[in-house]
Parts: structure tokens; C-alpha cells; sequence
């Protein structure tokens, strides 16, 4: 079960690509940008810097949404996790106690 | 039985087989179905308030109880799929059963038991009477079970202990490797079925591809525009594979290229020089080594170098289709590598490499040079396909461009690996066609590719029969294909007889030297040796990995060598036309070799590889061999041991279906000596065959290694007085015969028979001096004859000598 439970934070962390998002999180998006060319020139320079800037800013805008959600998901899941172990180990109450309230509402 | 070995392995499954054993999986199949089922009816009439307290208190044990089974199946797959390095489930399963029951009764009764029976062939009632009549005790049996860990291991060796159901399986026509191949089949096919059940596993997760994962990466316009996924194409690969190849397809491990595949990936990881080559024919797997390493990446298992990496193909023809000129079609290569470097996470697979290069300098564009800024700075990386051939033809030659790339050759598919293959994929083709094959067939398709067909690759030969053999059974009216079926389509498709004898062919096998000495005039060593060749090649026994006889006739001119040759083609194979003729002495000059096995110079073919692949079955007659060249002799060196060889354009060329003749005067001068010197004279030169074999090696008419390849070299004696008559007698009816449609016959007496004798018996030029004595005397009266309108239709003419 725990193997199991493993593998779910797993596949989370794998499908929202967590890690390579948080290796990135700066990094323009799609690498799209502009050269500053080999020679400076102002108007050039300035082009390529806002360019650059607003492409690295969209890059953390849609990572930080991603890995906000994913964030929630993973809270989710470890409360169903919590919801799923505390069940496994009340099982055989669980089954018990709706056995004889099922009998109990049959008999009424 | 030893079943202190049988608790041990079972040990780790034992909660799961005594539940198995208590309540099977089907059952708890359906009552999980069942209880769902109400449950989920009383969750909809408590949720629209219908029903009052009964309702809820149905729904409350009802939910009570599906939780329960539930829980129940849980913990049975938590045993079940118990990570034992010692037994496998299924195999635990078998042992469990083994402690009460006779191992054979369990394997014979259980499901993967039968199935493996079915793919044999063996039906259920036979399987039954066999275990109705079985005697002998489970006490009786000494499995060994210490070395066994798979099902097909048990069934392994359950034949080596259990005679009696070996000898079951003999008198089935089923040998214990297929068997055992089944086995192997069943246990392939359950691991893949549980895996394709586990939607949880590791490995089913690992396919869902993630978001935002291109993120980090550049974009590549121009490279999608012209670039396929090879990530995407595997997938779609598997979806068209039956579900047993596709859950297989999962795990790379099951990649029947793991080892290109592997060294594929370590090249890749290199700091330089990191573009690999993959020389090998397309159908023979490089496909699948290119789709086994991209699920190795969607899965996590390969290098973390190659984490998050894209294979993409590159559809070279569409761009230069697309391009038309060397400006445009420069610009836009440069743009797609551009593109490349900038994204950081592409790995360009160009398959047909030779044939871009050769496409690109016919439009002015050098590959070399276009490539070498992003190959030397590590900036691309690429993995390119060629096919053998070309890449000896365009590729080699360029050392500059090939200093870049690690050459890995595809290795052959051996049969085993071939079988493998087909397991995984025949289970469509049974669907669609409603057929089962069973597994000596299946292992007859493999066998049959490789054997009875030279060109392609087996993959494809093995796709290509198991295509026609599955219409032709369901043509009869029947679905299950076993290996006479495969036999038969093969027989039809090449012309071979395979399969059991027919009574007709049986009767001409056993007095096949009665019926060829009704042509052929003493010689009685060559007839043997002939026939005993024949009969092993059509019985099975021969080595199959070479010719179905080879042999060297050695004797002076017109004793009957050739004769031997057309009367065995006539006999045997049906018509003198199943001859492969090739006068030896007209490859004496050293273009010989070019000339029989083709040229790559000019791409002309070999007339010995056309030949074979025309007429692979018959008998390839090689006359006067020792007059060919040295070179050719070489060839055959090949021929004879191997039973193949590889023509211009390296395909191979099969000679394993013909009887290989090869006639020679070389040491009729020896045999003359000998004769003279009364060594043999009127009885037979055989005694002296040592000394006249090596007269022949010390003048090197013939290596020594050469004779060696032969089979047999057979000593042609000269004909006595006595056989010149039978041969004279025997050319006067073949006259007849050719007289019939004139309707005139000349009688065969004893004077015309002494006066051919006498004018045409030259020891020296055997019969054929007596055949041109027909030729000019005898055939010259009866053209009188007619000429003068003596011989009508149903005369008998009578010559008489002095008439001659």
C-alpha cells in the first residue's frame, strides 16, 4: 500500500514536471528572446533586454501557476492518503459498525 | 516429490494461493461485479429517498459487503504480485496444487497448463485420456525444483522426470522444446496480461505525458514541420500491436534489441562524439531499437543525460521534395539545426542517412559540411539509419563525415529471438482472421523464412507466411494452424516437397537406384551415393545448414556423370528442366567470379545468384569443374559448407535446397594407367580412389580442402563391352521414342547393338563415340527411309550392319 502511495507522488511529481520546472523557474519561456547582436547599439540593446525580460517573467508567471496547482494536488492527495490509511485501519470496524446499522435500519 | 522445495518457494504467495484455492479469481470476479452492481442500485434509490429505512439499511450492508470483497482482492494482490526473486505467481500456483495432486495432473488441469497443450496442438480429450490411463505416482517423480523459477522451467523439467507424459507428447508429434517454447509463450503472455491490468504500475504511469515539460526548451518550428516524434510513433506502434506486444512494448527490458539499444545510449551520454550510426536493415529492427530508447527516456530509465530528450525524425525526402533547389533546401536545413542547438533537448534521427547524402550532393549541398559546425561543437546531436549496403556504398568512403558518428551494427536475429517476436504479434492476426496457431507452427514459420527463403529480412519473410498461412487454413474451413499447414504453403510457394512423403514419392525414395539403373548403365557407387543423399534431404535428417548433397564425379568423358546428373533430375525432381547448368569451362578467365556471383562495379548480377534464386530447388550440375578459375573454386568452398553466399550486393544467396553436382575428367588419365596396368581391369577402380584423389591434389587440380567440402567424390568407371551393349541398346530406344510421332521404329537386334558396339565402344570416349554412330549411321538410313517413302507410319525398320 505504501509502495502504492509512493508511486501516486510520484506520477504527480512526473506528470506537473516539478523538477524540471523548478530548475528552470527563471529561464525564459520556450527559451524565446532576442540576440543583443555582436555590436552595441542602444535601441538594439534596449529591444532585446525588455524582450528577454517580459519573456523570463512569463516563463515564472506560467511555472509558479503550474506548481501552484500541482502544490494543491499534492495537498489533496495526501489528504485522501490520510483519509485511505486511517480507512484501511478502521476497516474491520467500519464494516462492522455498517453491518449492524444496516440491520438495525432493516429491522426498524 | 520434495516438498520441503515447494514450501519454501511458495512461502511468499501462500495467503493469496489459499485464498485462490479457497474462493478462484473468477469467482471473486463475479461476485466484485455482483455487489457493485447492488450497491450502486441502492446508492441511487437512497439518494432519491425512495425505499425509507430498508433502502438504507440494504445500502449500509450492501457497502459493508463490497468493501469487504474489495479489501478482500486488495490484499490478494498485494501477495500475488509478491516481488519473489525465486517463483513467479503462476508458478507458485502450480507447486501449491503439486503437495496434493501428481505435478503432471496439476500442469495437465490447470489454465496456463491447457493453454500451453492448445498451442502444442493437443486438445483437451487427449490430454484427458492420457491422465485417465496415467499409473504412476506423484512419490514417483524426483522434481528437482531447485534451479526452477519460471513456469516453463517447471514444465522443463516435469518432461525430464515424467517419461510417460514425454512420451505422450512424442506420440503427439510435439518434441519436449516445443513444449517448453509453449510454456515460455503462456508465461510471456500472462506477465503481459497482468501487466496491462496494472494501470498503477510504474511503467503505465510513466506513459502519461507530463505538462509544461517543452518549457525549458526552445521552440522548433521548422523541425516540427518536417520532424516526427519518435516518442509518439512508438506509442502508436503499441496501440496497433495486440495487447499481449503492447503491454510487453512497456517494459524495454522485453525489447528484443536491448543490447543496440544500450549502446546507442552510451553514446549519447558521451562529451564528444555522441552521433551514432545504426547500420542494419530497416525491417530487421532498427526501428524498434529507436522506439526501445525512447520509452527507456518516457520512463525514466535511461541516463539522466538524456532526461527529457526528444527524438525527433527528420523526414529528409519532404525537404528535399519541399526545397527543390541547394539555396532553399540549404537555408532550410541550416534553419531546422538552427533550431536544434537553440532547443537543447532534440536528438535528430535521420533514418536513410546514405540516401539524404547522396540526394543532397545532387542538389550541389555537401553533408559533411553542412553538418560539421553543430556535430564538432556538440550542438546536435543525431542518430542516422543505414542499410549494409549503401553504407558500404555512400558512406564509408567518407571518412570525414563518418569521423563524427559511432558505428553500431545490428546483429542478426537469431530464430529464438524471431519466435519471441511472432508470439507477441500473432495474437492480432488470429483475431482477424479467427485461426489459432500453435506453437510448432509458429516455430515452422520461423524456420521455413530462414530456410526456404534467401532474400529480405527474416522478419519480413516470417510476416509475409504467417500472412498467406492464415487465409489458406481459414480457407479449409479450419482454425487451427499447425506445422503441416505451414509446410504446405511453403511447398506451394517454392516448389520444394516438405512435409510427410507422399506413398507415390516414398515408393521412388526406396527403390530411387532401381528406377535411376534403368537409365544410367553400372556406375553403381554414384547411383548409391546419390540416392542415399535424396532420401536423407527428403526425410529431415540432413544437416540443414548445407546443400542436400554435395559430390564430385570424377571419371574419363562419356561414362555416364551428366547422365547420372539428368537421370536423377528427371526422376527425382520430375524434369531434366530442374537443372542448373553451368559449364564450368567457360569461367576460366578472372571475370569468372564477377560473372557467376555479379558485379558491383556496374551492378550487374551474377548468373549463379540469378539462377538460385529462380530455381532454388533441383540440381545445380557443374561440369568440367576443374577447368573454372581459382577464385571460383574458393566460392565454392562457401557453397559447400555453409550452403549459402552473398552476391554483389552482399544479399545472400540460398543453395541449401539443391544437390550440388560437380563432373571432372581430372585423373582419367590415372584410371587409364591404371587400367593398363591391370589394376582394375574388369573390376572396379574404387580400391584405388585414395591414389587417384591424391594424384589429383599433388598436380592442384583441386585443393585438398575443396575435395574435403564434398560430400563424397565418386570414381566413374570406364564401361566394360558389356555395358557399352546396355548403353547401345538403351540409345536405341531413346531413338524410338523420338521416332514415335513418325510412327516409324527401328528393331533393337542383337547384330545392330554388336555393330554400335563395335564402331562406337571406345573405352576412351565412352558412350558418346557410340552415340554419334546413331547419330551418323542409324539416324542416317532411317532419314532415307522416310525421304524415300519406305518407312511409313507402323513400319519396323530391321538394319542390318552392312546396311550402315
Amino acid at each position: 500500500m505504501f509502495r502504492l502511495i509512493g508511486r501516486m507522488y510520484w506520477f504527480e511529481w512526473h506528470f506537473f514536471s516539478v523538477g524540471i520546472l523548478l530548475r528552470s523557474f527563471f529561464q525564459p519561456w520556450k527559451r524565446l528572446g532576442e540576440e543583443k547582436g555582436e555590436k552595441f547599439k542602444l535601441e538594439q540593446w534596449l529591444q532585446a533586454t525588455v524582450i528577454n525580460t517580459m519573456m523570463r517573467l512569463i516563463g515564472i508567471s506560467l511555472r509558479a501557476v503550474i506548481l501552484a496547482f500541482s502544490l494543491m494536488v499534492f495537498a489533496v492527495t495526501t489528504l485522501v492518503v490520510a483519509l485511505f490509511v486511517s480507512m484501511w485501519c478502521l476497516l474491520p470496524i467500519i464494516i462492522l459498525a455498517l453491518l449492524v446499522r444496516g440491520v438495525q435500519f432493516v429491522m426498524q | 516429490m520434495n516438498t520441503s522445495q515447494i514450501e519454501k518457494k511458495i512461502q511468499p504467495f501462500l495467503p493469496a494461493l489459499a485464498l485462490d484455492a479457497l474462493v478462484g479469481s473468477p469467482r471473486r470476479r463475479t461476485a466484485r461485479q455482483l455487489c457493485a452492481t447492488v450497491f450502486m442500485v441502492l446508492l441511487v434509490v437512497v439518494l432519491a429517498g425512495k425505499g425509507g429505512n430498508l433502502a438504507l439499511g440494504l445500502f449500509c450492508i450492501s457497502f459493508a459487503i463490497v468493501l469487504k470483497v474489495y479489501a478482500v482482492e486488495f490484499f490478494f494482490n498485494s501477495y500475488a504480485h509478491s516481488r519473489s526473486t525465486d517463483c513467479s505467481y503462476m508458478l507458485a500456483s502450480m507447486l501449491y496444487r503439486c503437495t496434493t495432486l501428481h505435478p503432471t495432473a496439476v500442469f495437465i488441469l490447470s489454465p496456463f497448463g491447457r493453454w500451453t497443450l492448445n498451442r502444442c496442438g493437443i486438445n483437451r480429450l487427449s490430454a484427458q485420456a492420457f491422465l485417465s490411463q496415467m499409473t504412476h505416482s506423484a512419490q514417483s517423480l524426483e522434481l528437482d525444483l531447485s534451479e526452477v523459477r519460471t513456469f516453463a522451467q517447471f514444465v522443463e523439467e516435469l518432461l525430464h522426470v515424467d517419461a510417460a507424459f514425454a512420451q505422450f507428447l512424442r506420440e503427439s508429434g510435439v518434441e519436449k522444446s516445443a513444449c517448453i517454447g509453449a510454456a515460455e509463450w503462456c508465461e510471456i503472455r500472462e506477465k503481459a496480461r497482468i501487466a496491462q491490468a496494472r494501470w498503477w504500475s510504474h511503467e503505465s504511469l510513466a506513459r502519461i505525458p507530463g505538462l509544461a515539460k517543452d518549457w525549458a526548451y526552445g521552440k522548433t518550428y521548422h523541425l516540427d514541420r518536417f520532424g516526427r516524434d519518435v516518442i509518439a510513433e512508438a506509442r502508436q506502434h503499441s496501440a496497433l500491436s495486440s495487447p499481449a506486444a503492447s503491454a510487453l512494448s512497456l517494459n524495454p527490458d522485453s525489447s528484443f534489441r536491448r543490447v543496440e539499444m544500450l549502446a546507442v545510449e552510451k553514446v549519447l551520454v558521451r562529451d564528444s562524439n555522441s552521433n551514432v550510426l545504426l547500420v542494419g536493415d530497416k525491417a530487421n529492427g532498427v526501428m524498434d531499437v529507436l522506439h526501445g530508447l525512447a520509452r527507456m527516456i518516457e520512463l525514466g530509465t535511461a541516463y539522466p543525460e538524456l532526461e527529457h530528450k526528444r527524438l525527433i525524425r527528420l523526414d529528409t525526402p519532404s525537404i528535399m521534395a519541399y526545397a527543390k533547389d541547394r539555396g532553399s533546401c540549404e537555408a532550410l536545413l541550416v534553419s531546422i539545426f538552427n533550431e536544434v542547438v537553440k532547443a537543447g533537448n532534440v536528438i535528430v534521427v535521420i533514418d536513410e542517412f546514405a540516401l539524404f547524402v547522396r540526394d543532397a550532393a545532387a542538389l550541389g549541398i555537401e553533408v559533411q559540411s553542412l553538418l560539421a559546425p553543430y556535430l564538432s561543437s556538440g550542438g546536435a546531436q543525431l542518430i542516422t539509419v543505414s542499410d549494409v549496403h549503401a553504407f558500404h556504398q555512400t558512406l564509408e568512403p567518407k571518412f570525414e563525415l563518418m569521423r563524427f558518428f559511432e558505428k553500431i551494427l545490428l546483429a542478426p536475429i537469431d530464430s529464438r529471438v524471431l519466435v519471441e517476436l511472432l508470439e507477441s504479434e500473432i495474437e492480432r492476426v488470429e483475431r482477424r482472421n479467427g485461426v489459432f496457431f500453435t506453437f510448432p507452427a509458429l516455430k515452422e514459420v520461423v524456420e521455413s523464412a530462414e530456410r526456404y527463403f534467401s532474400q529480405g529480412s527474416s522478419i519480413d519473410k516470417a510476416h509475409d507466411l504467417i500472412a498467406e498461412i492464415a487465409p489458406f487454413v481459414r480457407g479449409q474451413k479450419r482454425t487451427m494452424v499447425e506445422r503441416a499447414d505451414v509446410l504446405s504453403v511453403v511447398s506451394t510457394k517454392t516448389g520444394i516437397p516438405l512435409g510427410e512423403a507422399s506413398a507415390g514419392e516414398k515408393d521412388v525414395l526406396l527403390k530411387l537406384e532401381s528406377i535411376l539403373h534403368q537409365r544410367i548403365i553400372g556406375q553403381e557407387p554414384g547411383i548409391q551415393v546419390i540416392s542415399n543423399a535424396m532420401r536423407r534431404a527428403r526425410s529431415g535428417v540432413n544437416n540443414p545448414k548445407r546443400p542436400m548433397g554435395s559430390f564430385l564425379f570424377l571419371g574419363p568423358t562419356g561414362v555416364g556423370k551428366t547422365e547420372t546428373t539428368k537421370a536423377l533430375a528427371e526422376v527425382f525432381f520430375g524434369s531434366e528442366e530442374r537443372i542448373i547448368r553451368f559449364d564450368m569451362s567457360e569461367y576460366r578467365t578472372p571475370d569468372a567470379l564477377a560473372r557467376l556471383i555479379g558485379s558491383a562495379s556496374d551492378g550487374t548480377p551474377g548468373l549463379l545468384a540469378s539462377q538460385l534464386r529462380d530455381r532454388q530447388y533441383g540440381v545445380l550440375l557443374l561440369d568440367e569443374f576443374e577447368k573454372t578459375n581459382p577464385a571460383v573454386h574458393d566460392l565454392f568452398l562457401q557453397i559447400l559448407d555453409e550452403g549459402f553466399f552473398t552476391d554483389m550486393s552482399g544479399e545472400r544467396v540460398n543453395a541449401r535446397n539443391v544437390i550440388i553436382i560437380a563432373t571432372s575428367n581430372a585423373g582419367s588419365d590415372v584410371i587409364w594407367k591404371m587400367l593398363a596396368d591391370g589394376a582394375a581391369v574388369g573390376g572396379t577402380i574404387a580400391d584405388k580412389k585414395s591414389e587417384i584423389v591424391d594424384s589429383i591434389v599433388e598436380r592442384a587440380i583441386f585443393k585438398p580442402e575443396l575435395l574435403n567440402r564434398f560430400d563424397d567424390v565418386v570414381l566413374f568407371q570406364p564401361l566394360s563391352t558389356s555395358d557399352m551393349e546396355k548403353v547401345g541398346r538403351l540409345m536405341l530406344v531413346k531413338l524410338n521414342k523420338r521416332l514415335d510421332e513418325k510412327g516409324v521404329t527401328v528393331e533393337i537386334t542383337d547384330e545392330l547393338v554388336a555393330y554400335l558396339v563395335k564402331e562406337g565402344g571406345d573405352q576412351k570416349f565412352g558412350a558418346r563415340a557410340m552415340n554419334r554412330v546413331i547419330q551418323e549411321k542409324v539416324e542416317q538410313v532411317v532419314a532415307k527411309a522416310i525421304l524415300k517413302g519406305e518407312a511409313k507410319p507402323g513400319t519396323v525398320l530391321r538394319i542390318r550392319p552392312e546396311e550402315l
